[in-house]
């Protein structure tokens, strides 16, 4: 049975670069090439309306899915549907439903004989911020489930999940399965309890990248889907700097991504390094090679493209490196 | 493409039976029927249909990996039993035309377990299942058509999680193509006393919090005293920097009869490095009993698990000063073997604790056997003679008892009571 209509993410509309200016901030999108198993991914989670769990090498593209994502849905107006949670070492589960200003409303009770006020801690319903209280990026994303009931669900990131304490991904559990949660210590305009939800039937989508530093919990493994975006290989690494510089030598930028590919190959093979060179790096590298040989052909050698910085991060890597240099034509 | 495909069910079982990693529960499995359900065209095809399997119910790369090769052996199955389906079909026909052609009848021998009436139909949802109770016949039959029939069936476990004598019976790839086996035996970490979870969670606890930079750090429980106390916030209270510096050395035993038990002590050993809780974390590996260097002043020697380094006790220890120095030995102390120290034996293992507790701020003893077995082995004589040290057993109760000895509380009285 089919419920509803769902607007699929294609990976259509970031093909090339986007600059336009919205509300008055000028902003500027680089392009994302998803393949199509990351698509199929993705429409699973919007059918499903569970959080997509990403792994991946570093620079595989685990973070920007989300905001290439929400353009997709929402164009130029992505930013009012997009959102992110940075998780830190010190992030705790919390911080993402709501935070209150102890501190603050200390100061004023202080204060109170000189400057009368109330001292409750308010939040009005709708609103994403209150007196003393401030939601968080989730409680912001189940508030904008309600807001605009024709478009499709809000699209939210929460970056590196592995960063955090090991209990983060069990704290959330309760939020991520109901998308609610109630603040005990506010009260909203009526002096009611304040309760935070998503819109029935609107389920934000929400996108969880993890650099396996830490092990995640079964039970949180349990409500997410999982997908590994694998390395890109010479040809979509080819499309991505195609993408980005399409004004460049094509047979350079042929030239240089089997060279990147290949580097990434002997390093993922012997092991050298702890840490292989990412699409990232290539994207510095070609801006390298892009500022100070703009009208370069295929005829450019290997040989005087002496920019290893941008891509080996060790010594192991930059010996690796140039022992390519001293070997390709 | 329906949804209630037993095929769909088995592969699903494949990947719940192994244990290698979280299994997944049966609302995964309820969720792909909901897509199915709701956007049948996201899994039209059969490697769409793969895919989703795979989004919805592996978690991690190389279960990715497991559930791929699974699926490429039951894809494999099924198109193989389709064409035996067919095949056994075409001989059928042919044989009954020549039966009705000789007018002979052959009464003897048994009918294949799955006989190919109603294949058709069964070939278009599902591996073929046998009639409850069908078994290949125990004698061999009396033609030579029907032993080649038969032996074209074996008996085998289609599950990982079925047992060997429900077996259903599947043809034999002709070309000699590689049959499902059971990886149900495969050693997972499901029987560790206590899970690699919980181990890093605990070893967080072992933490020796010390002052180490001036006072830089915003206190705020007593900022907000003092602005309480004042009535108004005129700048941070500071404490100075702290961090654990507490070093931790696992010393694990490699010897004889600690074969079985080595994978916790390594387990253990990675846990305590993946909790990133202490300074330094190291495992090291010894036989039976650390070997004293030839020079007194380096101690003991120690391997990595591969044997392809060695170290001793004092360079290990060199770096960091003897009060955040805590050992954590795991070993059976004879105790699997039942065995009771020659007096040699003794000798050098008294040297080996009596040099550990002067080098280091506290040793604890895990053992892997339960203490019952400790009586009248070496394991016994050190947790009597060396009360300083606390021999526990390795389990979730006993790792608590070792973190508290190892931060300098009393835990081996509370278990010597016992």
């Amino acid at each position: 049975m089919k419920d509803k209509e769902i607007l699929f993410y294609e990976g259509a509309r970031l093909r090339e670069f986007r600059r336009f200016d919205y509300n008055g901030r000028s902003e500027e999108l680089a392009p994302y090439l998803a393949d199509d198993s990351l698509k199929k991914a993705v429409q699973h989670a919007q059918v499903l309306e569970r959080p997509l769990l990403l792994k991946g090498e570093p620079g595989s593209g685990k973070s920007r899915l989300a905001e290439a994502v929400a353009y997709e849905l929402f164009g130029q107006r992505f930013r009012d549907f997009y959102f992110e949670w940075n998780i830190k070492s010190n992030s705790k589960a919390q911080d993402g439903l709501y935070v209150i200003n102890y501190l603050q409303r200390l100061r004023d009770a202080n204060l109170k004989n000189t400057r009368r006020r109330n001292l409750d801690i308010v939040l009005r319903t709708g609103m994403t911020t209150g007196q003393y209280v401030e939601l968080g990026p989730l409680g912001r994303i189940f508030l904008a489930t309600g807001a605009e009931p024709g478009l499709p669900p809000p699209v939210l990131l929460i970056d590196e999940i592995d960063k955090a304490d090991i209990d983060f991904p069990n704290d959330l559990l309760q939020e991520l399965d109901r998308m609610e949660f109630m603040i005990p210590e506010a009260v909203n305009e009526r002096r009611q309890p304040v309760r935070i939800a998503a819109e029935k039937g609107r389920k934000p989508l929400i996108i969880i990248t993890s650099n396996e530093e830490k092990a995640l919990p079964a039970a949180f493994l349990r409500r997410c889907l999982f997908h590994y975006i694998r390395f890109p290989g010479v040809k979509e690494l080819r499309a991505i700097v195609e993408a980005r510089w399409p004004e460049m030598n094509r047979q350079l930028i042929e030239k240089a991504t089997q060279v990147f590919n290949d580097l990434h190959e002997a390093i993922g093979t012997t092991a050298t390094s702890i840490k292989n060179i990412s699409t990232s790096e290539l994207i510095d590298w070609i801006t390298l090679i892009d500022h100070y040989h703009p009208a370069a052909d295929g005829t450019l050698s290997l040989k005087d493209i002496p920019y290893e910085q941008a891509l080996a991060k060790d010594i192991e890597t930059m010996q690796t490196f140039l022992k390519f240099k001293s070997t390709t034509p | 493409m329906t949804t209630d495909h037993p095929f769909l069910y088995e592969l699903f079982m494949a990947l719940h039976a192994d244990s290698r990693w979280p299994r997944p529960g049966m609302d995964e499995y309820f969720l792909l029927l909901q897509l199915l359900e709701r956007h049948p065209q996201l899994a039209a095809t059969f490697d769409e249909m793969a895919f989703a399997c795979e989004t919805l119910w592996a978690k991690s790369p190389a279960q990715q990996q497991f559930f791929r090769e699974v699926f490429r052996t039951r894809r494999n199955d099924l198109e193989t039993w389709l064409a035996a389906a067919q095949r056994h079909d075409d001989k059928k026909t042919s044989a009954s035309q020549k039966d009705e052609a000789s007018q002979s009848t052959n009464t003897g021998g048994s009918t294949p377990p799955h006989s190919p009436t109603g294949q058709k139909t069964m070939a278009e949802n599902a591996p073929p299942s046998p009639p409850p109770g069908t078994r290949p016949p125990a004698t061999p039959p009396s033609t030579t058509t029907q032993k080649k029939e038969e032996q074209e069936y074996i008996e085998m476990s289609v599950g990982h999680g079925e047992p060997a004598g429900s077996g259903r019976y599947m043809p034999i790839p002709e070309n000699g193509g590689t049959l499902p086996l059971s990886k149900r035996f495969f050693l997972g970490k499901e029987y560790f006393p206590v899970s690699s979870r919980v181990l890093q969670q605990d070893w967080r606890n072992l933490v020796s919090r010390q002052e180490y930079a001036g006072p830089s750090e915003p206190d705020m429980p007593r900022t907000v005293r003092r602005i309480a106390t004042e009535g108004f916030f005129l700048d941070f209270e500071y404490q100075p920097r702290s961090s654990n510096r507490l070093a931790l050395f696992i010393f694990i035993d490699r010897g004889p009869g600690m074969e079985a038990f080595l994978p916790f002590g390594v387990e253990l050993a990675q846990s305590a490095v993946a909790s990133l809780a202490h300074l330094y974390c190291y495992p090291w590996f010894f036989s039976e009993l650390p070997l004293r260097d030839d020079n007194p002043d380096n101690g003991y020697l120690l391997t990595n698990q591969q044997r392809t380094r060695g170290t001793n006790t004092f360079s290990l220890f060199r770096p960091v000063i003897q009060q955040n120095r805590v050992v954590l030995i795991y070993s059976d102390a004879a105790a699997i073997r039942g065995h009771q120290p020659g007096v040699e034996e003794w000798q050098r293992t008294e040297n080996f604790i009596g040099y550990l507790l002067q080098q280091t701020a506290y040793v604890a003893w895990m053992n892997p056997a339960p203490s019952h077995r400790w009586k009248d082995t070496k394991a016994a004589r050190i947790a009597e003679q060396f009360p300083e040290i606390g021999m526990y057993e390795a389990t979730r109760t006993g790792l608590g008892q070792v973190i508290d000895s190892l931060k300098g509380k009393t835990a081996f009285k509370t278990h010597r009571n016992q």
